[in-house]
């Protein structure tokens, strides 16, 4: 497993591991919710339904090449754009579990 | 007299034997279900037996009524098992319900018993729950007519419409599935990704899995990566049940793994949009099926090897029509309990509501849209008026507008700024989360036609919000 390339981000800077894209920001997640559909990123709206969500789930796993274990309560705070785009870049600075 | 209670409504003469006959027959050790865990028959058995003396305690007699909400879950099977081996009716409200919604729901239908669940329900992606189920008796009435389960669809005015289907009518929709080819096959598996509440899960999942002999498994999250474990948890060879969007999930994985069990997946509700169904099938290299069918009669057309896209061929022993551009189901008896409204049911055919046409050469049927305000989302019915009254309902709202595009959209006239932070709040009391709107344009005013009508033109509308979306 790739070890850390840059130190914790406390204030909220992802760490970022070699060879793994950065965490996205809001309008890469907003393009891959517009994934879905083939719509318009002006066509996505700030909340995430569970359909969007298990679609954005599964393009950030291709993206960066790994299964995100995320539990119910981190499920639950990625209900809009913004929400998201937190989660992932909290979750995408931790190790990957396997 | 067979038909003598579809005609009427009074109760029929089928007994509760049905569902041990057809559903809960079998060795005890053959694995029936995958709720997380195997579950053999003898092992569902016992818990619709545990059910059942818990609904005898409270009172539940053959002719009585019982309200589920459950979500997807063990307990909901075996509850609704155990109410039908009663005898008695089943309302099945949807757990995503909000309590407003349930307890209206439940002022309609004045079923005796509620059984529920106790605590709040993790989030985030579950195909089923495991929730401690709660019984309890209220002061309801008995069943009015003998219908084994009824739903309520999302209404258009006023009060939502209450659908009945009898324990026939189910006997007769599995019967349906076992003469079409393309189904799974006896000693097969279903990975069902569709909610077992709903009538495609329900019985197309859930009742012909338990009479034919196929395990039913459900994912233990629907994400790509658990619904493809699932499949490759097994040997057998499986079906994937579910809506387009989880065709449109699944073609987006570009390098799905080889999984050679894998054998067809087939989708109910909206067709899956051809660009999606050719990456689908060019990913997986399997059959990619079609079926339509509604909460009133179940399955009514398929296309389970994908060779007549975008129509279908009727299911047997279902009579499809074509009046003035609209599909027409005959059915005997209305669907509708309470409800004599002839644009939904008259003389012996049931309206779609449905735009198609079908071909009298072949009997191909091919649906071409809505002809009223209803929307699928995420395979769920809702009727936009429902959501627009809801909202047009609420303190403050002088006026409101609610269209489609890809999700429910709002625009409201809402002059006070402490009523139009409230909505938002307001709605979610009201409106169960897949009803609610995605994006509420609060608008100084909204677009009238010249006669005064409102505009539901989205490119009109933008024009009332500068913020809105293009």
């Amino acid at each position: 497993m790739d070890a850390p390339v840059a130190a914790a981000g406390s204030l909220g800077v992802p760490r970022q591991r070699a060879g793994e894209p950065a965490a996205p920001d809001r309008a890469a997640v907003v393009a891959m919710l517009a994934g879905y559909g083939e719509r318009s990123p002006e066509q996505v709206r700030e909340r995430i339904d569970s359909l969007e969500l298990a679609w954005l789930v599964h393009q950030v796993e291709q993206r960066h090449g790994r299964m995100l274990d995320l539990d119910d309560d981190v499920l639950m705070r990625m209900t809009t754009v913004t929400g998201a785009v937190e989660v992932l870049a909290e979750v995408l600075a931790e190790p990957a579990g396997d | 007299m067979s038909n003598m209670g579809w005609a009427t409504g009074a109760p029929l003469a089928a007994t509760p034997d049905w569902v041990d006959e057809l559903l809960l027959a079998g060795d005890d050790r053959d694995v029936c279900l995958h709720f997380g865990s195997p579950v053999d028959r003898a092992a569902l058995r016992h818990a619709v037996a545990d059910r059942e003396d818990t609904l005898r305690r409270l009172g539940l007699a053959r002719g009585g009524s019982v309200a589920l909400r459950l979500p997807p879950s063990l307990a909901y099977v075996a509850n609704l098992l155990a109410a039908w081996r009663i005898g008695a009716q089943v309302a099945l409200l949807d757990h995503r319900l909000t309590a407003y919604e349930t307890d209206r729901a439940l002022d309609r239908l004045q079923p005796q018993v509620v059984v529920s669940f106790s605590g709040t329900l993790p989030g985030g992606l579950r195909a089923f729950y495991e929730v401690a189920d709660v019984a309890e008796a209220r002061d309801g009435r008995p069943a009015e007519t003998g219908h084994a389960v009824v739903q309520l669809s999302s209404g258009s005015t006023g009060p939502s419409k209450v659908i009945a289907r009898t324990a026939e009518q189910l006997v007769a929709e599995i019967d349906r599935y076992t003469r079409m080819d393309g189904v799974p096959l006896p000693g097969e598996r279903v990975v069902l990704l569709a909610s077992v509440v709903h009538v495609l899960g329900l019985v197309g999942g859930l009742l012909y899995c338990l009479h034919t002999g196929v395990e039913l498994v459900l994912p233990e999250r629907l994400t790509v990566d658990a619904i493809l474990r699932a499949v490759a948890a097994g040997d057998a060879p499986t079906t994937l049940l579910g809506v387009p969007f989880h065709t449109e999930l699944l073609a987006s994985n570009p390098n799905p793994p080889k999984l050679p069990q894998l054998k067809r997946m087939t989708t109910g509700g909206e067709l899956v949009r051809a660009e999606v169904a050719q990456r689908f099938t060019d990913r997986y290299g399997i059959v990619l099926g079609n079926m339509y069918g509604m909460t009133e009669v179940g399955v009514i057309a398929t296309d389970l090897f994908g060779e007549h896209r975008p129509s279908l061929l009727p299911a047997p022993g279902i009579t499809v029509r074509e009046l003035d551009g609209e599909l027409l189901i005959a059915t005997p008896a209305s669907p509708y309990i309470g409800l004599s409204d002839p644009t939904r049911w008259v003389d012996g055919w049931l309206h779609t509501k449905d735009a198609g046409r079908v071909d009298p050469g072949t009997g191909l049927m091919t649906v071409l849209g809505r002809l009223d305000s209803q929307v699928s989302v995420g395979g769920l019915k809702v009727d936009l008026t429902e959501v627009e009254h809801t909202l047009a309902a609420l303190p403050g709202v002088e006026s409101a507008v609610v269209v489609y595009d890809g999700g429910i959209e709002a625009f409201a006239v809402v002059p006070d700024a402490a009523a139009a932070a409230a909505l938002e709040g307001e709605l979610a009391v009201r409106l169960a989360p897949y009803k609610r709107p995605r994006a509420l344009h609060i608008v100084e005013q909204l677009p009238r036609t010249a006669t005064g009508k409102l505009v539901r033109d989205r490119a009109v509308l933008r024009t009332a919000d500068p913020t809105a979306a293009p």
